[in-house]
């Protein structure tokens, strides 16, 4: 096959679809791609050889409890998206809908404008405040779902509760902090400036984590989300990942 | 649910919908399990790389594009690049485990519904188009695939040229690619 200028990303293509290029190689070659044909595909070929692999295995079947531990999370996910879709305002804008818009690939960009605004609904949906009644059915407690930067954190969820047990940030989707990085919480009373507060985390296995918040959270006006150096800032150095009006 | 196809279903998992997650998950489980402990070789790391990615496909489920492939290549995929995560994790410091085919033998087999009998076939015959490559093509590929070696690592624990390294992939992979196109009817 002619037509290929850069023999040496050609002969990467096998390497690549099996993942095992070094990460500034894949970037070289994913650039590459962009402008060269023959080897897009090639690489179609190559890859459709490789989908062999994932299925060459010895069949064996994962624990109930795996199953067990999964729907759990998942069903407590879905309840709490739920319970944050507005009930007496028109239904708020899905995440089907969202998926329908990704779907429509070659607008995506010219819609730019109009998606983001799409986008901030969606955000808008989910941090609906739910107060007086938790998920475990406390009348005492309030727990409040966070806006997420889906452009920050696109898989993020999160919530703040605050009950008789204390006060709690309850995330799952977060991304890493980034590299020497950790999470800090702020929290903001009327207009003044963002406090920071001693609550620093990293997200464990699925971007979850539950962070024990200072008690003055009650009486904050929103708290905040930001990625900060690992000894945590005393001013905000980026954009919240995510706030909680309470 | 159960009668809906992959595509019908992800809709629903978009919406945030439990019940249609777990059908996927009942069909799909079998041969994220398999993949997963292939690469992981212990059950508990595979039980963990398992539910990390089953949970990643419900949070981004938005991001299935049926165009650009099945689910079950998408899923597979996931598993695929969370399982090659952990072990280059675990196995910074220590030598990765050589994977135990005997072992695997001795696994609990997966329930015999139709659907563990038809991944139960798929597997035996991939695996027959897998020896059908010559073995030192074989083995590059599988120590990429299944162990997360670059090929520059490969290339230094076979004592092989890079460039030797590297054709051996493309010419394995283009060989299943005509293997597999020969074998679907």
């Amino acid at each position: 096959m002619n037509g290929c200028t850069e023999p040496r990303y050609r002969e990467l293509l096998g390497a690549h679809a099996l993942g095992a290029c070094p990460p500034n190689e894949a970037a070289g070659l994913a650039e590459h791609l962009r402008h060269c044909r023959v080897c897009a595909q090639e690489l179609a070929k190559v890859s459709s050889g490789r989908d062999v692999l994932f299925t060459a295995v010895h069949p064996a079947a994962p624990s109930p409890a795996t199953k067990h531990a999964l729907m759990q999370q998942i069903r407590a996910e879905a309840t709490l998206f739920e319970a944050a879709r507005p009930r007496d305002a028109k239904p708020a804008p899905s995440r089907a809908a969202t998926w329908r818009a990704k779907r429509q690939a070659g607008r995506r960009w010219a819609l730019g404008p109009a998606l983001a605004l799409a986008s901030v609904l969606a955000v808008a949906a989910i941090g609906g405040v739910l107060a007086g009644r938790a998920l475990n059915g406390s009348e005492a407690a309030k727990v409040v779902a966070a806006q997420v930067d889906e452009r920050l954190a696109p898989d993020a969820r999160a919530s703040v509760e605050l009950d008789g047990d204390g006060e709690r940030l309850v995330v799952a989707g977060l991304p890493p902090a980034g590299r020497d990085r950790v999470y800090q919480v702020w929290l903001r009373s009327e207009r003044e400036a963002p406090r920071p507060t001693d609550a620093l985390f990293s997200p464990g296995p699925g971007g979850s984590a539950a962070i024990e918040l200072p008690a003055d959270v009650r009486d904050a006006d929103e708290l905040l989300l930001t990625s900060e150096p690992a000894a945590g800032s005393k001013l905000p150095t980026r954009e919240p990942v995510l706030t909680a009006t309470l | 649910l159960c009668r809906l196809g992959d595509e019908e279903l992800m809709r629903l998992v978009a919406d945030m919908n439990p019940d249609a997650f777990e059908v996927v998950y009942d069909r799909h489980c079998t041969a994220a399990f398999s993949l997963a402990y292939r690469i992981c070789a212990s059950r508990p790391a595979a039980d963990d790389v398992c539910q990390e990615a089953f949970l990643a496909m419900w949070r981004s489920a938005g991001g299935f594009d049926p165009r650009l492939g099945s689910l079950h290549s998408w899923v597979l995929s996931i598993v695929h690049n969370r399982a090659i995560d952990h072990i280059r994790r675990a196995t910074r410091h220590t030598d990765r485990q050589v994977f135990d085919e005997q072992a695997a033998e001795q696994l609990p087999a997966p329930d015999r519904t139709d659907e563990a009998a038809v991944r139960s076939a798929e597997a035996h015959d991939t695996r027959l188009l897998l020896d059908r490559i010559p073995a030192e093509q074989r083995r590059v590929i599988e120590l990429a695939f299944y162990s997360g070696y670059t090929h520059q690592e490969i290339a230094r624990m076979l004592k092989l040229p890079l460039g030797t390294v590297k054709g051996r992939m493309k010419l394995g992979l283009s060989k299943l690619h005509t293997a597999m196109a020969g074998a679907t009817p």
